[in-house]
C-alpha cells in the first residue's frame, strides 16, 4: 500500500477525497484488503470523533416525537382523516364527527373527536328597522360558509394526495400553573392546512362559569390567535382551527377564560409549549 | 439494531437511548443551531426506522453508520442554505469484495462515556495544527481548499496533516480502548 493510497483513505474517511480520485481509490479498496481494513479503521476513528464535543442531551420530548412518528400514530391520524368525511365545527352545521386514533390506548367509545368551539365575534346588533340588511348578512354568511366548506374539502383532497405525515409537527404543552402541576397536552399541528389536534391530559373541569381557550402564537408576533374554547373533560382530543389564518405557528398555549372565551387571553395561562424543531 | 427490521418500536427506542445524545451533539456541533439539530436527529432516526436494511453490520458499527448519516444530513442542510461544502461522507461506501473479511469496529464494545473521554484525550494530544485540520474537516465541513485558505498553506500540507492526525488518533484510541 502506497503512502498516496493511505492519504486518500484518510481523506475519503473525512469526506474530502476529490471526485476524480474517488473511483480509482474505491477500485483499489476492492482489491487491497490491507487498504480496506485501514479505511474501515479511519471510518471508525472519524465516527468516534463525533464524541469529542461534550455530549448534550436533546430535549426529552424529541424521543417521544420520534417514536410517535415512527410508530405511525400521527400518520394514522392523517390517513383516517383523509378516508373519512371532513369534520367541520358547529359553525358549519356539520356531518357526523370522524373517528381518530391519536391515542390508541383509549377505548373506542372515546375516539370521537369533536372540534373546538370558536369564540363568537362581538358584533353590534343590526338595526331592527333594516330587516333587508339581516337577510343580506345571512346570505353573505351562507356564501362564506359554503366556500369554507368547499375549501376544507379541497384541503382534505390535497392532504390525501400528499399523504402528509411530514406536514404534522408536534408541540408538547407543559403546565404553567403551580396549582395544576400534573396537566399536559400534545398538539399535532398541520401547517399546510392551518389546523390541528390537541390532546389533553388531566385538565380539571372548570364548571359553567369558566372555560379553557386555546391560543396560537406566530413567530415574532406576541399577539396570539384564538383557536377556540373547549371542554377537555368531555373531549380530551379536539380538532381545532385558529380563527384566522396563522403564519408560521411556533407556540401553543391554553388559558382559563370566562365562559364563551375572550378575543385575547385575560385569564391564567395553564399550558404552553413550542413546536418541536422550531 | 436488531428488531428494527421487524419494525419493533422498542428497538428504535433502545437505539435512540444509546445514540440519540451523540447524534444530537454531532448535529449541534456542525450546525450550531439547536432547533435544526433536533430536526436532523429526528430525520436520522426516522430514516433508520424506515430503511433498517440500509445498515450493513459487516461494514460499520451503528455509531459509524449513524455518525455518517448525521453528518450527511447536516451537510445537506448547509448545502441548501448555500454553503460551499465538500463531498458526502458515506460510512457504508466501499467495496463489497472484502466486506466479509473486514475487522469488527474496534470501539464498538467500549461504553460511550468511556469512549467519549478517550476521544477527547486523544484529540487533545494531537498537535494543534493537526487537530484543527480534523476539526475543520469534520465539524465545520470545510473542503480541503477552504481549510488550506484558513491556514494559508498548500492543500498538500493539509492532506498530510489530516492523515497524520488520523493515524495518531486511531493509535491513541486503540491504546486507550485496550487499556
Amino acid at each position: 500500500m502506497t503512502d498516496e493510497l493511505k492519504e486518500q483513505a484518510a481523506m475519503f474517511a473525512v469526506g474530502l477525497l476529490e471526485e476524480q480520485e474517488r473511483e480509482a481509490f474505491l477500485s483499489a479498496v476492492g482489491v487491497d484488503r490491507e487498504l480496506a481494513a485501514l479505511l474501515d479503521e479511519y471510518h471508525a476513528t472519524m465516527a468516534v470523533v463525533a464524541l469529542a464535543p461534550e455530549l448534550r442531551e436533546p430535549p426529552a420530548s424529541l424521543r417521544d416525537v420520534i417514536l410517535a412518528q415512527a410508530t405511525g400514530s400521527i400518520a394514522a391520524t392523517v390517513d383516517e382523516r383523509i378516508s373519512e368525511p371532513v369534520v367541520l365545527s358547529d359553525e358549519f352545521a356539520v356531518t357526523p364527527p370522524v373517528e381518530l386514533s391519536v391515542l390508541d390506548d383509549l377505548p373506542v367509545a372515546d375516539r370521537t373527536v369533536p372540534t373546538v368551539t370558536p369564540v363568537p365575534s362581538r358584533r353590534r346588533a343590526l338595526p331592527q328597522t333594516l330587516p333587508w340588511l339581516v337577510a343580506a348578512s345571512l346570505a353573505l354568511a351562507c356564501g362564506v360558509l359554503f366556500f369554507r366548506v368547499i375549501a376544507l374539502q379541497e384541503e382534505n383532497v390535497r392532504i390525501a394526495a400528499e399523504k402528509g405525515v411530514e406536514y404534522l409537527r408536534i408541540a408538547l404543552l407543559e403546565s404553567q400553573a403551580a396549582s395544576l402541576p400534573g396537566i399536559s397536552a400534545r398538539v399535532a399541528w398541520n401547517p399546510g392546512s392551518g389546523s390541528g389536534i390537541i390532546e389533553t391530559a388531566a385538565l380539571p373541569d372548570q364548571g359553567a362559569e369558566k372555560t379553557y381557550q386555546l391560543w396560537v402564537f406566530e413567530k415574532d408576533n406576541p399577539v396570539p390567535v384564538s383557536a377556540g374554547v373547549f371542554d377537555p373533560v368531555a373531549n380530551p382530543r379536539i380538532i381545532f382551527r385558529p380563527e384566522r389564518e396563522v403564519e408560521n405557528a411556533v407556540t401553543f398555549a391554553v388559558s382559563i377564560e370566562v365562559a364563551g372565551g375572550r378575543p385575547q387571553p385575560e385569564g391564567e395561562v395553564v399550558l404552553a409549549g413550542t413546536l418541536v424543531g422550531g | 439494531m436488531l428488531g428494527l427490521g421487524s419494525q419493533d418500536p422498542g428497538a428504535l427506542a433502545s437505539l435512540y437511548d444509546r445514540y440519540g445524545r451523540i447524534v444530537f451533539t454531532l448535529a449541534a456541533r456542525i450546525l450550531s443551531d439547536d432547533r435544526e439539530s433536533e430536526e436532523v436527529t429526528q430525520d436520522v432516526f426516522l430514516a433508520v426506522w424506515k430503511n433498517p436494511g440500509a445498515y450493513r453490520p459487516d461494514r460499520a458499527s451503528p455509531l459509524t453508520w449513524l455518525a455518517g448519516i448525521t453528518r450527511n444530513k447536516c451537510i445537506d442542510r448547509m448545502r441548501k442554505a448555500g454553503r460551499r461544502l465538500p463531498l458526502h461522507f458515506d460510512a457504508n461506501e466501499g467495496s463489497d469484495v472484502v466486506a466479509d473479511e473486514r475487522v469488527a469496529d474496534p470501539y464498538e464494545a467500549v461504553a460511550v462515556s468511556d469512549l467519549s473521554g478517550h476521544v477527547r484525550e486523544c484529540m487533545e494530544r494531537l498537535p494543534e495544527p493537526q487537530r484543527e485540520a480534523v476539526e475543520f474537516a469534520y465539524f465545520e465541513c470545510l473542503s480541503t481548499d477552504q481549510i488550506a485558505d484558513r491556514f494559508a498553506l498548500p492543500q498538500a500540507t493539509i492532506k498530510s496533516r489530516i492523515r497524520l492526525a488520523m493515524d495518531k488518533l486511531r493509535r491513541c484510541l486503540r491504546h486507550k480502548c485496550e487499556e
